[in-house]
């Protein structure tokens, strides 16, 4: 076993792709936990990023020009999504789903199968690679950047009022409406920035592996699901702030343990998706048990109403 | 001063079949009334409160508050004039947040919502000031979450909640249903400095004929959709819970 | 913490098993990418180990071969590329994914190993390569087929003036084929009919509204998805006696009735004698990236026995 190469591997792969996925688990968090929603079009969305990216880069935008029209456009299939149900009143998964097989067409027709970048061009990362010619290096710098950077934006919104009331939609409807909130409003916008992240991502990847096949984004809200399950198992989550952080980290376990599963010697990689799936189940399992657990104690210590507590 | 004039209120059950709820319901309230509602099951009191809210729009008649015809407005176009608290004590508040949270989304209601933050330091006494009257000992307990209180502290909350910004009209939906008897007694207690000491206009709906004789100056009761008594505070003070049962006897007969 | 410590010492105690492999090291490392399990490709990741062997490459003598297959997943394919590229001292990807992971993954870990691909259809438009004697680290054999020829066969059937084709619009091995096949309908004077799907589950719907649209003839190019669901069509084919003409023999023969088809076997020998040749020093750059020259006519008896239609007279003889 060659230690050497093992730690090299893991060392970049497991950071580089923790920390994209952590952004891609961030985005879906958004929709799934804040909105309620699970949000399908992310399959389509993050390779449509990507491959739009690359495209740009290929005539000769510059790649942080494209990876925020990338993102822009994420945003515009997230006001659609919503749109969807909100005027529509289609269901919030179907409509999902819907914006899912529509974007097969255009990433299909832009990518012609798939897309590659063009020799001469630059990525974002080739681009900071000239300061000191270590791609590994500059990957995991300019991708904790990002992450940082998008989180700290993430929850400064969420903690300001218009961010406050996305939550509080999503929470309890009745309630947020009461108090003066338009709910079709606020989930429109959790939406268009819960994909406009998924962007951000997908445009990350594809600049990342210098290559996006049409259909390369099957299974992504998956493992998305599968970092914040397993971020809430290892932190129990009791803050907006924890729940950020249980995903960064969360997203890095979750490729530290892919990565350390594909190096075992002999490993029929035909059951790595099996492994993956039993992997969810427990994690899964462990976060409902635990949740179970919190309840039956919340239960026994609920304060019952004291009629001397309450006093006119 | 809120009018409903005329309001009808429909729901389409099949092709063939329609509920009218509400018919031809008109009603004057007047600054300062603190009324109490009741009626049978299906009578038409919820759906009355939820036409006043906005969450349900008449199928014909319109609302007016101050003159200004409201009936087009959504319930959250119209929350900066009504204040509301619901029956399950889980509904009026956000279990998973911090009391000073739910008390800053009820602080912005019928304000522009901005990207300033929420949590502001300024506020934070001002929350405790109007938590202190409560006598729930909850001003220290600001940051924690919601769901730590009991139900009867989550309703003294949302009645907080619900006035923190003086609405023109509080609803209240059968709002200690939930809770033991002690502890409504407490709340419905509550209610009442609230609304004197705010000076503020309500309707509420209540199950108990005693409590809807105790409180309030005037008492309403409604029956298949339509107004069939409207006694003021001097008949209120004359009448007995058998006199009310009667009245929804008489006018039994009468359908 | 107590909880994170746990699952932290859990996640390391996955690294034991791979301590007790023993750590002695001499042997080059071959890595071996392949997208994902199938017939052909299978074929081709043989053929290459067999000709390492006969030019007296053996794994766990004088070399260790390192299979990884990612099943189609794209982030798992881009984490074995790096995987391979850090620990390997050549390494191999089957299809056109592969291949490109494996040189980004390569030229990102600043090594200059070979990369050799194999059942890429058009390397130069992949940008695999920039021709196939300018190259870089990269050499392989191009799986591309004579599409012309193939789309003639249909001549040589009666009442055939319709065909359609079946491929997924993500493989742009099959764009390739199409447009060779668009431009052989042009030039044969047949009607095409368009059938890209997105997924194996639309193959059997999409074939049913092409015979719809009255298709005699169906032309199954070098596709991973669609190969995998040769057998769900064979009954269909043949009741509605469809011509199916497959570009890859285990398609012929999995359900289709003749074609021209690649040598997955042959193409993976000539990899491999491109990798027996770096192994032994030569230098990548007098290698020149090659493709089939040899395709043989594969006929599916069955096929014609059981629709009843005859087999053309020429096509007998060859």
């Amino acid at each position: 076993m060659n230690w050497s190469a093992v730690f090299q591997f893991i060392g970049t792969d497991a950071p580089t792709q923790g920390l994209i996925w952590a952004i891609v688990a961030l985005g879906v968090y958004l929709s799934f936990k804040i909105l309620n929603v699970a949000d399908m079009s992310v399959d389509s969305l993050f390779p449509f990023a990507g491959i739009v990216s690359l495209t740009l880069i290929n005539v000769g935008v510059p790649a942080l020009l494209s990876l925020l029209i990338a993102t822009l456009l994420g945003m515009v299939v997230g006001f659609i999504n919503a749109a969807l149900h909100v005027y529509l009143k289609i269901n919030p998964l179907l409509a999902s789903i819907i914006v899912m097989i529509a974007l097969y067409t255009p990433n299909v027709i832009i990518s012609k199968g798939n897309v590659t970048l063009a020799e001469n061009m630059n990525t974002i990362f080739m681009t900071f690679d000239n300061i000191w010619n270590n791609m590994i290096a500059t990957k995991i710098v300019v991708l904790a950047l990002f992450v940082l950077g998008t989180f700290i934006l993430i929850y400064w919104f969420f903690g300001t009022e218009i961010g406050l009331s996305v939550r509080a939609s999503g929470k309890n409807e009745t309630m947020a409406k009461a108090n003066g909130i338009n709910t079709n409003k606020t989930y429109i916008l959790g939406l268009v920035i819960s994909d406009g992240l998924i962007a951000l991502a997908g445009s990350l990847y594809g600049q990342m592996s210098k290559h996006f096949s049409a259909d390369a984004g099957r299974g992504s809200i998956v493992i998305g699901l599968a970092i914040i399950f397993l971020g809430e198992v290892i932190f129990a989550n009791k803050s907006f702030k924890m729940s950020l952080i249980s995903l960064a980290v969360g997203g890095l376990i979750y490729w530290l343990i892919i990565d350390i599963i594909i190096e075992i010697p002999s490993f029929n990689t035909n059951y790595l998706n099996l492994t993956k799936a039993l992997f969810m189940t427990v994690i899964i399992g462990i976060y409902e048990l635990k949740k179970k657990l919190a309840k039956k104690k919340n239960h026994q210590e609920m304060p019952k109403d004291n009629p001397e507590e309450v006093t006119a | 001063m809120i009018e409903l004039r005329n309001i009808d209120k429909d729901f389409v059950v099949s092709k063939t079949e329609t509920n009218h709820v509400l018919k031809n319901l008109s009603l004057t309230i007047n600054d300062g009334d603190f009324i109490t509602l009741i009626g049978s099951n299906g009578s038409g009191k919820s759906t009355l409160l939820n036409t006043l809210a906005g969450s349900l729009k008449p199928t014909k008649g319109e609302i007016y508050f101050d003159g200004v015809n409201v009936s087009k407005l959504n319930d959250y176009q119209r929350a900066d004039l009504i204040g509301r608290v619901f029956q399950d004590p889980n509904l009026g508040t956000i279990g998973d947040i911090s009391i000073e949270e739910n008390l800053a989304i009820a602080f912005k209601r019928g304000q522009k919502r901005t990207l300033s933050w929420a949590l502001k330091k300024n506020n934070l006494a001002l929350y405790q000031k109007y938590l202190t009257p409560l006598n729930l000992g909850l001003e220290g307990r600001l940051k924690e979450k919601m769901s730590s209180l009991s139900g009867g502290q989550r309703q003294a909350v949302t009645l907080l909640m619900a006035t923190i910004r003086k609405p023109k009209l509080l609803l209240l939906d059968e709002h200690t249903a939930a809770l033991d008897p002690k502890t409504s007694r407490k709340i419905l207690s509550l209610t009442d400095n609230l609304i004197k000491d705010n000076q503020l206009t309500a309707l509420m709906i209540t199950h108990n004929m005693k409590d809807a004789l105790k409180y309030g100056n005037r008492l309403l009761m409604l029956q298949e959709g339509r107004i069939i008594a409207d006694y003021s505070k001097e008949e209120k003070e004359k009448l007995s819970v058998d006199d009310l049962y009667q009245k929804f006897d008489e006018a039994e007969d009468l359908n | 913490m107590k909880k994170t410590f746990g699952k932290l010492l859990l996640v390391a105690a996955c690294a034991v098993p791979m301590s007790l492999v023993s750590c002695s090291e001499p042997l080059t490392q071959i890595g071996i990418l392949q997208v994902i399990t199938h017939n052909a490709l299978g074929l081709d990741r043989t053929g290459f180990i067999e000709e390492l062997k006969d030019e007296g490459y053996e794994d766990g003598k004088n070399i260790k071969i390192i299979t990884d297959i990612p099943e189609g997943d794209t982030s798992t394919e881009n984490s074995m590329a790096t995987q391979l590229a850090t620990s390997c001292d050549l390494v191999f990807g089957i299809a056109t994914s592969s291949a490109l992971a494996l040189k980004t993954a390569v030229s990102d870990a600043n090594k200059s190993i070979p990369v050799l691909y194999s059942a890429v259809t058009d390397p130069v438009s992949a940008k695999l390569i920039k021709s196939n004697t300018d190259h870089g680290n990269v050499v392989g054999t191009s799986d591309a087929g004579p599409t012309e020829k193939n789309i003639a066969l249909f001549k040589k059937f009666t009442g055939i003036e319709k065909i359609g084709m079946i491929y997924n619009q993500a493989e742009s091995n099959s764009q390739v084929q199409k447009e060779e096949c668009k431009a052989a309908c042009q030039d044969l004077g047949l009607t095409y009919v368009d059938g890209g799907i997105t997924s194996a589950s639309e193959i059997a719907s999409t074939v049913a509204g092409m015979i719809g649209q009255g298709i005699k003839g169906l032309f199954i190019p070098t596709d991973n998805t669609v190969a995998s669901a040769m057998s769900s069509l064979k009954e269909t084919l043949i009741e509605k006696k469809i011509v199916t003409v497959c570009a890859d023999k285990a398609s012929t023969d999995n359900g289709g009735s003749l074609g021209y088809s690649v040598d997955y076997s042959l193409l993976g020998k000539t990899t491999g004698k491109m990798a027996a040749k770096l192994l032994k020093g030569e230098d990548i750059s007098t290698l020149v990236c090659s493709k089939s020259d040899s395709f043989p006519l594969e006929v599916n008896e069955d096929f014609f026995t059981a629709t009843g239609i005859a087999l053309p007279s020429d096509i007998e003889a060859e």
